[in-house]
C-alpha cells in the first residue's frame, strides 16, 4: 500500500511545529528567567501565607480606630503636581505643617510631601487663611517641598486623619470630582463645629468584578486588563469603605501583573499609614524593587522609608539601605533634584555631614542646576553645618 | 505555481477588505478613542493612566484581533463553498493545496494589516495624549502578529468543517486551551493518572501555546527582546503555520468537492 504523501508531509510538519515549540519554550524561559514549577510553588507559598495572615489581623477598621487621630479634616481630594488642590472654594485654614524634615526652615528635604502627608505632624491653624488653588499658588504660601512624590501613589492622597469608622479614608483619584468639596462653614469654629460634606456618589456605581472573571481574563491573555479592572473595582471601594476587599484586590493585582508599581506603593502606604506595620509595609516595597528595578518611584520610596525621619515609619532606621537607594535614584535618566539633598540628609543622618556637605556644595556649583534648586541646596549646607539633627 | 497563489492571496486579502475590516477599525478608533477620555479618573496620575491606557488598548486590540481572526478564518473558504464559487476555481489547471495556500496567505494579510492598522491607532493616540513612542514597539507588534497569524491558520483549518457552530467552538476552545497549556499540563501531572497526562501531553504539543506568545505587556514594561529570542519565536510560528497549512490542504483534498 502507497503511503498517502500529503498524510507523511503533515506528520512532519507536526514533529517540526513540536519540535520548535520545545526549543521555543526552552528559549523563552531563559530569555523571562522562569521557571514554572518554582514560580507556581512561590505563587502558592505566598497565597497561603497571606490567607494566613488574613486571619490573624484584625479588620482594618478597628485598627484604625485605635489611631486617635485628632483632626476632623477628611481630605480626600487627590493631588498631582499639576493640580495641588481641588478647592474651588476659599478654603482659608493655613497647614502648618511640622514636616519631618522641613522643620523650621525652607522645608527643602521633607521626606513628606505637604500636600499628602497625614499623620500627627500637621496642625491646622484656622485663624491664616490662604487660598488653595494650584500647585503654584501652594508653593507660594506654603514653604517650597523639594522631594516630589508625586508620582508615589499614596502620596497624592490627602488622607485624613480621623476618618468616620464606615470610611477610613479615600482613595478618590478623580481631580473632577465635586463631592469631596467642604461646606459653606465659618474656619473660625474649627472643623468640628461643622460637618463636611463628603457624600460620595461613587457607591452607586458598582463594578464588581468577581474572583472568576479575573481568573478568565488571566488564562485567556489578559492579565494586564485583570489588574487594571481591579485596580478601578479597589478605587470604587475605598470610596464605599470596603476595606478588606482593597486589601485584597492590592494583594492580587501585583500577582496579575508583577509591574504594576501603583498597587505595591499604595499597599506599603496604607500597611505604613494606617496599620502601623512598618516593616511588612517596607518588605512589599523590596519585593517590588526585585520585580521591577527600573523605577525610580520605587527607590525613593525605599529610601524615604529607611531614612525614617522623625520615626514617621516605625522605630527603626535604616540608614545604609536609605542611602543605597538613594544612590540607585542616580542610575535613572535625569533623576529628581531632591535626590542629591536626601543623600546629603542620610549623610548627615550618618553623621558623615562633611561628605554631606561636599555633596551639596558640588551640587549647588554645578552650571545646569536650576538657580532654585542651588539656592535650596545652599541653604541646607547651612542647616547641616549649623548641627540640625536629621 | 507562485503566481497562481499570489493572485487568490490577493483577491482574498481584497475580499475581506472590501466587506469587514473597515467597519471593524470604525468601531476600534471609536472605543480607543473613548479610552482617552474613560481613564480621565486616574489623570492625576499620568503614569497610571498611560498604563490603564495600554494596557486596556492592547487587551482591546488582542480581543479585536481575535474576533477578526475569528470572522475572516470561519468566512473566507466557507463562503467559497457556500456560493459554490469554489468549484469554479477547481476547474482551473491548479491543485487545491495552491488555493488553500492563496486563501491561508490572504487571510493572513487581512489579519496582520488589521492588526497593524489597530496598533498604530493606539500609538498614535498615546502619542498624541503622552508625547510618548513605546521602546518596543516592533516586538510588540511581532508578537501580536504571530499570534493572530496562528489563530487565523487554525480558524482557516477549522472552517473546513460543515457546521460554522463546529468551526467557532474548535477555534474558541483552542484559543482558550492554547492560552491555559501550562495549566492543564500541571493540574493533569498533578492528577496523577498516566493515561490523562499522557492525553495533556499529546494536546499539549498539538494546540499552539499563545500564552509563549503573549508577552507585549513585558515588552512594554521591563523586557528587552533579544533578536535571538524573536527570531526562535518566528521560527516556532513559521513551523505551527506550515502544519496548519499542509493539515489544511490535506482537509481540502479530502473534501468531497
Amino acid at each position: 500500500m502507497k503511503p498517502d504523501k500529503h498524510l507523511l508531509l503533515l506528520f512532519a510538519a507536526l514533529i517540526l511545529s513540536a519540535v520548535s515549540q520545545h526549543f521555543y519554550v526552552g528559549q523563552y524561559r531563559r530569555e523571562m528567567r522562569t521557571d514554572q514549577t518554582a514560580s507556581r510553588e512561590l505563587a502558592q507559598k505566598q497565597a497561603g501565607a497571606y490567607l494566613q495572615s488574613l486571619s490573624e489581623t484584625q479588620p482594618i477598621h478597628e485598627e484604625h480606630d485605635k489611631d486617635g487621630h485628632e483632626d476632623d479634616h477628611v481630605a480626600s481630594h487627590t493631588h498631582s503636581a499639576d493640580k495641588t488642590h481641588d478647592h474651588t472654594e476659599e478654603c482659608e485654614h493655613d497647614h502648618e505643617h511640622e514636616h519631618h524634615l522641613t522643620a523650621d526652615a525652607t522645608g527643602t528635604i521633607s521626606a513628606c510631601s505637604s500636600r499628602t502627608c497625614s499623620d500627627g505632624h500637621h496642625k491646622h491653624d484656622h485663624t491664616c487663611r490662604h487660598k488653595h488653588a494650584a500647585a503654584s499658588d501652594t508653593a507660594k504660601v506654603v514653604k517650597p517641598v523639594a522631594l516630589d512624590v508625586s508620582g508615589v501613589p499614596g502620596n497624592q492622597l490627602e488622607i485624613g486623619k480621623k476618618p468616620p469608622a464606615s470610611m477610613p479614608f479615600s482613595l478618590c483619584t478623580n481631580p473632577n470630582c465635586k463631592s469631596h468639596e467642604h461646606a459653606d462653614h465659618d474656619h473660625e469654629n474649627g472643623h468640628d463645629a461643622h460637618e463636611h460634606a463628603h457624600s460620595h456618589d461613587h457607591a452607586s456605581q458598582d463594578p464588581s468584578i468577581t474572583p472568576g472573571f479575573v481568573l478568565l481574563l488571566r488564562e485567556l491573555g489578559f492579565a494586564q486588563l485583570a489588574a487594571n479592572l481591579l485596580w478601578i473595582q479597589m478605587d470604587a471601594d475605598s470610596h464605599r469603605g470596603l476595606w478588606h476587599r482593597v486589601e485584597v484586590a492590592l494583594e492580587l493585582i501585583p500577582a496579575l501583573d508583577p509591574t504594576f508599581i501603583d498597587a505595591y506603593l499604595l499597599r506599603s502606604f496604607l500597611l505604613d499609614e494606617y496599620m502601623k506595620k512598618h516593616d511588612e509595609a517596607l518588605q512589599i516595597l523590596e519585593n517590588a524593587v526585585k520585580q521591577v528595578p527600573n523605577r525610580i518611584e520605587l527607590w525613593q520610596q525605599i529610601g524615604i522609608f529607611c531614612l525614617n525621619h522623625s520615626g514617621r515609619h516605625g522605630p527603626k532606621r535604616r540608614l545604609e539601605r536609605a542611602l543605597e537607594a538613594f544612590n540607585m535614584m542616580f542610575r535613572f535618566y535625569d533623576p529628581p533634584p531632591q535626590t542629591t539633598r536626601l543623600i546629603a540628609v542620610t549623610l548627615t543622618a550618618m553623621e558623615r555631614r562633611e561628605e554631606a556637605i561636599a555633596i551639596l556644595q558640588k551640587s549647588a556649583d554645578a552650571a545646569d542646576r536650576p538657580p532654585d534648586q542651588q539656592q535650596i541646596d545652599r541653604e541646607m549646607i547651612g542647616r547641616i553645618r549649623s548641627g540640625e539633627k536629621f | 505555481m507562485f503566481s497562481r497563489i499570489r493572485l487568490i492571496m490577493w483577491d482574498t486579502f481584497l475580499d475581506v477588505a472590501r466587506h469587514k475590516m473597515l467597519v471593524v477599525h470604525l468601531v476600534f478608533v471609536c472605543i480607543a478613542i473613548g479610552l482617552f477620555n474613560l481613564f480621565g479618573h486616574f489623570s492625576t496620575t499620568p503614569s497610571l493612566e498611560y498604563r490603564m491606557i495600554q494596557d486596556v488598548g492592547l487587551s482591546i486590540i488582542s480581543l479585536f484581533g481575535f474576533l477578526i481572526a475569528l470572522f475572516i478564518g470561519s468566512t473566507t473558504l466557507r463562503d467559497d463553498i457556500q456560493r459554490k464559487t469554489i468549484y469554479a476555481i477547481l476547474t482551473l489547471p491548479m491543485g487545491r493545496w495552491e488555493l488553500y495556500t492563496g486563501k491561508f496567505l490572504g487571510t493572513l494579510l487581512a489579519a496582520v494589516v488589521n492588526v497593524l492598522i489597530m496598533l498604530g491607532i493606539l500609538t498614535g493616540l498615546l502619542y498624541i495624549k503622552f508625547g510618548i513612542i513605546w521602546a518596543g514597539f516592533q516586538w510588540v507588534a511581532l508578537f501580536m502578529l504571530l499570534e493572530f497569524a496562528i489563530m487565523t491558520g487554525m480558524v482557516l483549518l477549522f472552517s473546513l468543517t460543515n457546521s460554522l457552530i463546529v468551526c467557532f467552538s474548535l477555534s474558541i476552545f483552542c484559543v482558550l486551551l492554547g492560552n491555559m497549556a501550562e495549566h492543564v499540563k500541571h493540574l493533569a501531572f498533578e492528577a496523577d493518572i498516566p493515561l490523562l497526562s499522557f492525553a495533556t501531553d499529546v494536546v499539549y504539543w498539538l494546540v499552539p501555546n499563545f500564552g509563549y506568545f503573549n508577552i507585549k505587556y513585558k515588552i512594554l514594561k521591563d523586557l528587552a527582546v533579544s533578536p535571538s529570542f524573536a527570531m526562535w519565536a518566528i521560527g516556532y510560528a513559521g513551523c505551527y503555520l506550515f502544519f496548519l497549512l499542509v493539515a489544511g490542504s490535506w482537509a481540502l483534498n479530502k473534501k468531497d468537492l
